[in-house]
């Protein structure tokens, strides 16, 4: 199979995460850095919702693994 | 009951949103749902998100503030419910729209703020008192918004996000548009172009959503092509060197 960028691993996490956000983050998001906005590719247990919907309200994000 | 469900159960009145991240299939993050009983939504991604915040391990938290800002990072079990409380007495909660602030919503939803906060202006004058409150909630909610978005973009410009704080003045000046506050973020996304280097910073965060889709699909010999004057142009700016960084990982999938 042709590789292409789309395909390639790992390179496919690092060009995902810099089309996902488009900000200048381009190191890992601190206390006093404005949030990341996320690509959902789906979603489990609710609707879709984005950053700027949740904006003046409380997001607590967790972040879990099951395997 | 698990610590979040409790959370959400004690402060999504107040403004709590909770949302799990994951990058596992759907089958599995629905058996962790079954399993844990987990009462809030999960977005399954690529694991840009976990990145963003520099996720090494499993769990972790994150907390935003009403104005977006990461407030708190950590293990979940070590959240401390004030931490919360702090946030949600910060918090503006949009109301519940009564019918006849319908086309409000619309405007809301599209964030031409300018337009809804005229129309919510008048409503305040409206004849039933249920209307006039929410009118009024949602003129304060604009307002607020506008602000809090000003004083971002302020805060990003000093961490050296030049690009952010321009996104945030140029949505500002976009979505109030024919008010005073749209032409002072104006004025402020005009004032870093012109300055050298934030206006090469800005330059390169525009650019950088077009080479994405340029190289989108491509084998990595054709992209680093494409990446490499990029990167020669932008180095130093916050996505001049994050396209560095791809540089890297496209020359060890190009050998």
């Amino acid at each position: 199979m042709r590789r292409t960028v789309f395909f390639a691993l790992p390179l496919a996490a690092a060009v995902a995460f810099a089309t996902s956000s488009h900000r200048s983050a381009d190191a890992a998001l601190d206390v006093g850095d404005a949030a990341a906005e996320w690509v959902v590719q789906e979603m489990v247990n609710g609707d879709a919702v984005t950053l700027a919907e949740l904006r003046g309200r409380v997001l607590l994000y967790e972040f879990i693994g099951t395997t | 009951m698990g610590h979040l469900n409790e959370l959400k159960h004690k402060y999504a009145e107040r403004g709590l949103v909770i949302l799990g991240v994951a990058r596992e299939s759907k089958a599995a993050v629905e058996a962790f749902v079954e399993e844990t009983k987990a009462e809030y939504p999960f977005l399954i991604e690529d694991g840009a998100t976990r990145k963003a915040y520099g996720i090494t391990s499993i769990p972790h938290a994150a907390l935003i503030g009403p104005s977006g800002r990461v407030v708190w990072k950590g293990n979940p079990g070590s959240l401390q419910d004030s931490i919360i409380e702090e946030q949600l007495d910060k918090a503006r909660l949009l109301p519940e729209l009564p019918s006849a602030l319908s086309s409000v919503g619309k405007d809301l939803a599209k964030q031409k703020y300018a337009s809804a906060r005229g129309k919510a202006e008048k409503a305040c004058e409206h004849k039933y008192e249920d209307v006039q409150t929410a009118a009024k909630a949602v003129v304060e909610w604009i307002d607020w918004f506008s602000t809090s978005t000003m004083e971002s973009a302020a805060l990003d410009d000093e961490k050296g996000k030049a690009y952010d704080a321009w996104l945030a003045y140029e949505l500002v000046a976009d979505a109030y548009k024919g008010l005073d506050i749209a032409k002072d973020a104006e004025a402020k996304a005009k004032a870093l172009e012109k300055d050298d280097e934030k206006g090469k910073a800005i330059d390169a965060g525009r650019k950088f959503a077009k080479l994405m889709e340029d190289i989108e699909g491509q084998s990595p010999k054709k992209a680093l092509r494409k990446v490499e004057p990029y990167v020669k142009k932008y180095e130093g700016t916050p996505h001049g060197d994050r396209a560095k960084e791809m540089l890297a990982e496209l020359e060890k999938a190009a050998d």
